[in-house]
């Protein structure tokens, strides 16, 4: 496609009455403007749609407020394909963190939000307040930007989950925290230290413990926020590694402000502006030839 | 690189096959059909409205507090003496018999406020001092230590101040007023002899506001202090990189990112100051009577040489003599309400000048001007005999100079503040062991003197009271633990359970912010209107009479807001990353609390427990009137109706009696230096032991450095 053809979304920006940091249903409201005005075809930057085997989660209609703000996030509908790694990217503040915590609904935790819609996983709604949000948690696993191993023995810190979820035997959660370690190819380095402190281990290898934390309990997606941004660049290549070998049993998201990141280890990227999903491609597609003006500009670094 | 690659490859390889083979994660699914998932919501039900149940106990604890008062003083209304006299009468004089007589209650009002004022700048004097000097001058762990050292004179019990204002502080006045040039002063400003100065008189307003001043600087000083050091480094160091001297780094940048807290911590030791009461008891007798002086014949000035009687000492001297239907008692009951009253109103004020307060720190710093001068004729006279570098006159330079010179000066004058009341404080407290021990030495050295302290201690005493003494602490050592034991049962479950409510589980609605208020007004409570209540509701009220279990409330209510305090502080400082990942992990949130905040804040948590027992054990006012007398009962047999001997009411009662020989020992008023000896050796005891549990604890959850 030629750059001329492409559509000008950045004239949005430019616009008086829309600052940057407009509410997420106001940007939504220009955005499918310029489309009706444009006449763009739906099919042109219509998201990807996978059948129901390779669906790991859907998302229909979420918004998303803090309190009683503006809105964060505004009618999100996508769907998540099944053991692919999908990246997150998006100028800071465009409600990309915001948005992979409510997949496990952390948000709630911090926050007083005001959240409606539905995620779909494996059938069950992670919204639906009926739904019992610690069961619902342990199938989808977190890991934060910067490694947070309990204050205890690298031991105690894996048997937790599975000790929480009601394994006691010893022998079964000795498997457990072998597994997970050996997954996340940690068993090496820590086998004969299991006793020690969390805190001995450098910080690539807390960023793993906290993802063999997350696995010890199976779940079947695993969100990441950022986690390898507070890392060396060492470290920070084991975690992409280990990211793209845990892609053939876990669905992984991962939120990254690091364009060569996402490029080099996500199947799809989704470009989030102001609360709202510009673009959701494939990430060969995304970075080679992108739909829309802004998404190249992002890209490119032209601003975010 | 290759290599890495292929480690990875049989690593996925190990691990897929052991993903495939083992129950891994069959059995993990199985359990996660988790009917125990019920059962631990239900669980997580369960202890949140225990918790709520039990924190909402603190309001009822406040609203029967203010009932109480409210409905014992206003029986005084049947009595229309009192009622004329009360606020149109400038004497107190309620007669022998308390029938007639004089009723006014200005000469009370009064002299909490003379008393008052005088102390609460001086404490903002050393203060703000020791605040500025440790946190911006010594930052360091040095800089700790000398804080953990100030702050030991927040826990120095208030009998023992009062007992130090009365036999020492009033040597050190009384060699200053003497002097000539004093004289000639006073002289000179109006006040004399015949208008009510008094320096012989050990009784006078100025000691007791210095002793209050002791109790109280550690309250401005180390929750000042701590504000102070919350200013972020960053800002620090940006002042620092445009060149700015500690002085300009502190009023840029720290001084209007803590003034708020510095205010709060102000108004806090006011209310403490007001409801001080063993200290203006012991110091100041009880002459009721409005010392207002006309300086130069005309400006009011109140005069600090005199005797006077504050709200509080009225309670403590006309209790015990007024019988129980007398309407002085009542009247005891409406001081009391005043009290509270005005304790409030400090509390509420402050809430409402913190967020108007940009002139007040001037207003208080005209007070302080006579120093300020005299700081900078001496600096000045300094900078004579220093040799000043040859600057070429540019103006940068000159004005660098005197920037440097004006830290220099701010420098100084904060470390005189600081040292200046660790010279005092301590200098007092020398004073008190160098006699009680040489007394004890009788004359064989010093090191006999410590011996005979120590056997003193343990010494059980002859018990027949009125013939032959009450020589050894042992029985009062014995009654203090039982009551702190009693007090502790009832405080510590319920003010942990609140503060973790508060924190945890409240979400910040509007039940919490009353619990939060009334926390608040509870630790504002003066503690001679605590023993009031305790008086009316639980040893007349609850017929438990005087006993262990009276004194043990007591001692609970004032005890809660610290325990509260302290558990809340205790899980702020505890980082809230790891609870998310227990959540992420599926926990209930009280199982994230349970397994994740409550181990890590529980050695703090302990140390909170200890420091609040060293702040009770302390106490006289609430136990005065529930537990506390000269008995010869040493085990009581029964919680109720059985008075015990406390160690500070004992030296409160030895500080009331006239010197006496009984067995070739003094009784009296050295006796109370002894038994001051015993209680200050246990609080640094206790204080000594919280640092150590709290290490010791600690280290469970800390990384030594070994991997």
């Amino acid at each position: 496609m030629d750059t001329t053809e492409k559509n000008n979304l950045n004239s949005i920006n430019t616009s008086a009455d829309l600052p940057l940091s407009a509410p997420a249903d106001q940007f939504k409201k220009k955005f499918d403007e310029l489309k009706l005005n444009n006449n763009l075809k739906d099919s042109e930057f219509s998201f990807p749609d996978f059948s129901k085997e390779d669906t790991a989660m859907e998302i229909k209609k979420l918004n998303l407020k803090y309190g009683d703000g503006p809105y964060v996030l505004y009618d999100l509908n996508l769907k998540i394909p099944k053991n692919k790694i999908t990246a997150i990217i998006g100028p800071s503040g465009c409600g990309k963190s915001t948005f992979l915590r409510q997949i496990n609904r952390m948000n709630e935790e911090m926050a007083k939000i005001n959240a409606s819609g539905n995620i779909f996983i494996e059938s069950n709604d992670m919204l639906d307040p009926k739904n019992d949000v610690m069961k619902l948690r342990s199938k989808v696993g977190m890991i934060f930007q910067k490694p947070q191993p309990f204050p205890r023995s690298i031991y105690d810190n894996i048997s937790f989950g599975p000790k929480l979820h009601g394994i006691t035997k010893k022998s079964q959660l000795d498997d457990i925290v072998e597994n997970s370690l050996k997954d996340v190819g940690l068993w090496d380095e820590v086998s004969d230290r299991l006793d020690a402190h969390a805190y001995g281990l450098s910080g690539g290898q807390q960023q793993r413990l906290c993802i063999a934390r997350s696995i010890a309990v199976n779940p079947t997606i695993l969100l990441a926020d950022e986690p390898a941004s507070a890392l060396d660049p060492r470290s920070s290549f084991q975690i992409e590694e280990l990211l793209m070998r845990l892609k053939e049993d876990y669905t992984v998201v991962i939120v990254t402000h690091n364009m060569q990141q996402a490029a080099r280890i996500s199947d799809y990227c989704l470009f989030m502006y102001n609360g709202n999903i510009i673009e959701f491609s494939k990430t060969q597609k995304m970075f080679e030839n992108p739909y829309w003006d802004l998404t190249e500009n992002y890209i490119s670094g032209k601003f975010g | 690189m290759d290599t890495i690659i292929e480690d990875d490859k049989t690593t996925t390889q190990k691990s897929k096959s052991l993903l495939e083979s083992n129950e891994f994660s069959s059995y993990l699914s199985k359990k996660l059909q988790i009917p125990n998932s019920r059962l631990r919501n239900y669980k997580q039900k369960i202890s949140i409205i225990n918790l709520n149940i039990f924190a909402s106990i603190s309001i009822i604890v406040l609203v029967s507090t203010v009932m109480v008062m409210l409905t014992y003083s206003s029986r005084i209304y049947s009595n229309p003496i009192i009622i004329s006299d009360i606020f149109s009468n400038l004497k107190f004089d309620p007669g022998e018999l308390f029938d007639i007589g004089d009723w006014g209650i200005w000469p009370m009002i009064y002299g909490t406020f003379a008393v008052g004022i005088p102390a609460l700048l001086l404490s903002l004097f050393w203060g703000m001092g020791i605040a500025i000097y440790l946190s911006e001058y010594v930052n360091n762990k040095w800089g700790r230590r000398l804080q953990s050292l100030v702050e030991f004179f927040a826990a120095m019990p208030s009998v023992v101040l009062g007992l130090i204002a009365v036999r020492y502080i009033s040597d050190i006045t009384k060699f200053i007023f003497q002097r000539p040039w004093f004289v000639d002063l006073t002289s000179f400003l109006g006040f004399n002899e015949g208008n009510g100065i008094s320096v012989s008189s050990s009784n006078i307003i100025i000691n007791a506001a210095f002793a209050i001043a002791v109790m109280a600087t550690p309250t401005i000083a180390s929750i000042s202090m701590d504000a102070m050091k919350l200013t972020p480094s960053s800002q620090r160091h940006a002042v620092k990189s445009l060149g700015g001297t500690q002085k300009e780094v502190y009023e840029t940048v720290v001084y209007p990112y803590s003034q708020k807290t510095i205010f709060a911590s102000v108004l806090l030791a006011f209310g403490r100051i007001i409801g001080e009461t063993m200290i203006v008891t012991v110091a100041l007798g009880a002459n009721a009577y409005i010392g207002l002086q006309m300086i130069f014949g005309f400006i009011p000035f109140p005069n600090l040489w005199v005797n006077g009687i504050t709200l509080t000492s009225l309670i403590t001297t006309y209790f015990g003599e007024a019988s129980a239907q007398s309407d002085i008692r009542q009247y005891l009951f409406l001081a009391g309400a005043i009290l509270l009253l005005f304790s409030f109103v400090i509390i509420w004020l402050s809430s409402l000048i913190i967020d108007n307060n940009k002139y007040l720190m001037y207003i208080v710093n005209i007070f302080y001007l006579p120093f300020e001068l005299l700081i900078k004729s001496i600096s000045n006279i300094f900078e004579k005999y220093k040799k000043s570098k040859d600057y070429s006159e540019t103006l940068t330079e000159l004005l660098i100079d005197r920037r440097n010179k004006a830290n220099r000066r701010y420098y100084v004058k904060n470390f005189i503040k600081f040292i200046s009341y660790v010279i005092f404080s301590f200098g007092i407290i020398f004073m008190m062991t160098r006699e009680g021990l040489n007394y004890l030495a009788d004359d064989s050295g010093l090191l006999q003197g410590i011996i005979n302290f120590f056997n003193f201690i343990i010494t059980k005493p002859v018990l027949s009271v009125m013939q032959r003494g009450m020589y050894g602490a042992y029985p009062s050592l014995i009654g203090s633990t039982l009551l702190v034991l009693m007090a502790s049962a009832i405080a510590f479950p319920f003010g942990t359970t609140t503060g973790i409510f508060l924190y945890e589980f409240s979400n910040n609605n509007k039940y919490s912010k009353i619990i939060q208020q009334t926390i608040i007004n509870i630790s504002a409570i003066p503690s001679i209107v605590v023993g009031l209540f305790a008086y009316a509701a639980f040893v007349v009220g609850a017929g438990f009479g005087q006993g262990l279990l009276s004194g043990g409330f007591a001692l609970a209510i004032m005890m809660i807001p610290v325990v509260t305090t302290n558990t809340i502080e205790a899980l702020r400082n505890i980082p809230i990353e790891h609870r998310n990942s227990a959540l992420a992990l599926g926990s209930t949130k009280w199982e994230a609390f349970k397994n994740h905040r409550l181990p890590y804040a529980f050695p703090s948590i302990i140390t909170g427990y200890i420091l609040g027992i060293s702040r009770v054990i302390g106490e006289t006012a609430p136990i005065l009137f529930t537990i506390a007398s000269i008995t010869n009962t040493v085990f009581p047999d029964s919680l109720t109706n059985q008075p015990l001997r406390i160690l500070t009411y004992e030296i409160f009662f030895n500080l009331t009696l006239q010197t006496r020989q009984v067995d070739g020992y003094r009784i009296g008023p050295i006796w109370a230096s002894v038994l001051a000896m015993v209680l200050i050796f246990f609080v640094g005891l206790l204080n000594i032991f919280a640092f150590l549990v709290r290490k010791i604890l600690r280290s469970k959850y800390e990384y030594n450095g070994n991997i």
